[in-house]
């Protein structure tokens, strides 16, 4: 949808929307940039510069796997 | 039971010859009783294995389906990914199941990484000789 038919719907929204609607935009921007928000950085926390340090990632898949083998002796 | 097998690189511009040789491996996927047969990148810098978005619609995958979000680092950070765990065929050797973050990047290898490739399998690569050697891991 071309943004001049999203601008008057986007008037439409609600202060608190507009808001949210910016802090997503924002947040979208960012994650597509590869930059590390400033309050991460803060806390001593950085993001995955790649796959070489996907750790959590890592960590998701491993739960994956353990529950598919759960369902799977489970059946 | 063979229980070693080796590969050659594979070259992915003729023009620089043996300057772009990688590693990839022939890999059978199944999920759910559908099966592609696909060459998977060994990737020993890469802490989890991908699976690109059209691979796993050929496998029959439904995304709407997977509620697991992977999240990936570097370029693959801008896609979405989640959770598929897919039965995996090297040669004659057993099938494993593989943890794979299926990302919504159309255009990413098929990447064969720690988790859990190289958990199910010892690799040996001679660079030199453009040969790697696979088998799985002892304790199978």
């Amino acid at each position: 949808m071309p943004l001049i038919e999203l601008a008057p719907l986007l008037k439409e929204l609600s202060y608190s929307d507009k808001l949210m609607l910016l802090h997503f935009l924002v947040a979208e921007l960012l994650k597509e940039s590869g930059l590390t928000p400033l309050d991460i950085q803060d806390q001593g926390k950085v993001a995955s510069q790649g796959l070489h340090d996907s750790f959590e990632a890592a960590a998701v898949l491993a739960k994956a796997l353990t529950e598919e083998k759960v369902a799977t002796h489970g059946r | 039971m063979v229980d070693k097998v080796k590969f050659a690189f594979t070259e992915i511009d003729p023009s620089l010859g043996a300057l772009s040789t990688l590693p990839y491996l022939p890999i059978v996927l199944t999920y759910q009783n559908q099966s592609v047969s696909t060459i998977g990148l060994l990737d020993t810098g890469s802490s989890v294995n991908v699976l690109p978005y059209e691979m796993g619609l050929r496998l029959g995958a439904v995304w709407e389906r997977q509620r697991l979000s992977v999240p990936l680092g570097g370029n693959l950070a801008r896609f979405e990914a989640r959770a598929l765990v897919v039965t995996a065929n090297v040669e004659r050797f057993p099938p494993v199941e593989l943890a794979f973050a299926w990302t919504q990047d159309s255009n990413a290898p098929l990447i064969l990484g720690h988790m859990n490739f190289f958990l199910a399998f010892d690799v040996c690569f001679y660079r030199s000789e453009l040969l790697f050697e696979v088998s799985p891991k002892r304790s199978q």
